[in-house]
């Protein structure tokens, strides 16, 4: 379970969660919590169960079985419409009234959680996510980056303890994306926790403390970047020496019985990691040569989930 | 409930709607002046023929808005987000949507009251006013509880093209052919309706086959129910996105 210092209920918190739509299973048996004020990334390729996941979370979907708890709160329990209003989401598409402007999009979502922002603040949220000089044209004549503007704008109008989005990047361009992820990243220092879904193995990269990796509806790992790093087989060292000692270095380093050891441009290549790299070290100085280098390898992200996930696909891209 | 205000008031469709009722009403006064009838009897009927359809069709389309405006725009998940407890986006709907309706059919009320006042005083005809108010203010209560049954039927459809159908094939076709079994059409909603609004208007024809106004009302309220529940339980128990 990913889990942060603080002994109070997570915000987010799922509890075996399985949701069945008739013989289908989508979501078997999920559990993780999301530690306060952290930005969590949930990872997995389509059709894994992620939107699924954040439905339930929300009360859109009843669970099968198992209980999805919002800021303590799961659906059924006396307080869970309130839990909810704190909460800002985006799933899949912006839900937005296309014929409206986004300053009447985001006043229509203010009246109906009873939040407190004036028009001022409407406006500041708006001009921040980039959409200043638009603001009062329909949001169906926006491009879909915009209304993806909008739609984060409307997560996190008024004053949200919890902020979901789905694909936050999606049809944004480059710079665009940058600066949503800038925005996504400020969001833990206003006390927001936050749940980024998405297929995107760079925008996890980018933006999240925490990932919690989902493939066909079951949780696959979690934990921090770097930990589910460790867990592919992918790692190593690369090593320089002289190149008169290097056929030497190849010989110390096999006999050492660290798996298998190679040569590439130069350099020797191991494949697997050793815990106490000073052990290298050791070994070939016992032999009279000396480092001029040595690198751990760690494998990437995307090396990690495509492991984990038994090659299923994830965009490694943005906007791929 | 102040998000369904907005709804109403920034949207197009229902200012489009109260538009639409109102130059109805316009035209059929002009209408009448251009051609006037013999009394003040022939006004009223009229008038009151026009507006009550002009404000039934209206409440058809407004009730069938108003509950698949979510489905059909994406933005249930918003409005489910920023109210969870979907009972009270219901009654918020709905106590919109009866609000609105009742004010369109006042609305439409007092200006064709208006505009017959005013062509048969340039015509020289003598007008009972308060028939006529009693006449128009009639067919208020129908429209709203069309309204509702639209509403209804919205939910259970989740499309407006499917509850506008439905609810006109209802209200509108239905009786037509179920006159053909007058058994049957006795106890259809039209009838109780219809009965209703010539109680109300007070304007029972000697010898007349008509539901007591409180059989009639209980008559609407039935079907009204029995019209609304189905949608109203699905919305509740379903998975929404």
């Amino acid at each position: 379970m990913v889990t942060a210092g603080s002994s109070a209920a997570p915000p987010i918190e799922f509890e075996q969660v399985t949701k069945r739509f008739g013989k289908r299973t989508v979501l078997s048996d999920l559990s993780f919590s999301v530690p306060e004020g952290t930005v969590v990334g949930m990872l997995g390729p389509n059709g894994s169960g992620k939107s699924t996941a954040m439905r339930v979370l929300l009360g859109l979907y009843s669970a099968t079985s198992g209980r999805a708890r919002v800021l303590g709160k799961a659906k059924g329990d006396r307080g869970f419409a309130d839990a909810v209003k704190r909460v800002g989401t985006i799933i899949e598409a912006p839900p937005l009234y296309k014929r409206l402007s986004p300053i009447d999009n985001l006043r229509i979502r203010v009246a109906a959680t009873g939040y407190s922002a004036d028009d001022a603040e409407v406006r500041g949220l708006l001009n921040r996510v980039g959409l200043a000089g638009r603001l009062d044209d329909p949001v169906g004549d926006f491009s879909l980056g915009m209304r993806q503007r909008v739609g984060i704008a409307l997560a996190l109008v008024g004053d949200p303890k919890i902020v979901v989005l789905d694909e936050p990047t999606n049809g944004l361009d480059p710079a665009g994306s940058v600066e949503i992820r800038n925005l996504i990243k400020e969001l833990p220092g206003r006390g927001i926790t936050t749940l980024v879904c998405t297929h995107r193995l760079t925008e996890i990269e980018s933006t999240c403390d925490y990932a919690v990796l989902m493939q066909k509806g079951h949780l696959v790992a979690q934990g921090t970047l770097d930990e589910i790093r460790s867990r592919s087989t992918v790692g190593g060292h690369r090593i320089q020496v002289a190149p008169d000692s290097l056929e030497r270095a190849v010989a110390t380093l096999t006999g050492l019985g660290l798996g298998q050891v190679s040569v590439d441009d130069g350099d020797i290549v191991l494949a697997r990691t050793v815990d106490d790299p000073a052990e290298l070290t050791r070994a070939l100085a016992q032999q009279g040569i000396y480092l001029r280098g040595l690198q751990n390898q760690h494998a990437s992200l995307e090396e990690a989930f495509l492991e984990i996930t038994g090659g299923d696909h994830a965009e490694s891209e943005a906007g791929s | 409930m102040n998000a369904e205000f907005l709804k109403l008031r920034l949207l197009s469709l229902p200012r489009w709607t109260a538009v639409a009722v109102l130059a109805g009403v316009v035209v059929t006064g002009a209408m009448l002046d251009v051609f006037p009838r013999d009394d003040g009897a022939g006004f009223i009927s009229v008038m009151s023929t026009v507006t009550s359809l002009l404000t039934e069709v209206a409440a058809i389309v407004l009730g069938s808005w108003a509950a698949t405006l979510e489905f059909g725009s994406g933005t249930l998940q918003r409005t489910l987000t920023a109210q969870a407890d979907r009972t009270r986006v219901l009654l918020a709907k709905l106590t919109v949507l009866v609000l609105a309706v009742a004010a369109l059919a006042l609305a439409a009320a007092a200006a064709a009251g208006g505009l017959v006042d005013v062509v048969t005083r340039q015509q020289g005809i003598d007008l009972d006013r308060g028939d006529l108010a009693q006449v128009l203010l009639a067919n208020v209560p129908a429209a709203i509880t069309v309204s509702v049954i639209a509403f209804g039927l919205g939910l259970l459809t989740r499309s407006i093209g499917g509850a506008l159908t439905v609810t006109l094939t209802f209200v509108l076709v239905l009786p037509g052919i179920l006159v053909l079994v007058p058994d049957v059409s006795r106890y259809v909603y039209a009838t109780f309706e219809g009965d209703m609004t010539t109680r109300l208007a007070g304007d029972v024809a000697p010898g007349a086959e008509v539901h007591s106004l409180p059989v009639a009302v209980l008559g609407v309220l039935v079907w009204a129910v029995v019209l609304l529940v189905p949608g109203w339980l699905r919305f509740l128990r379903d998975d929404l996105k």
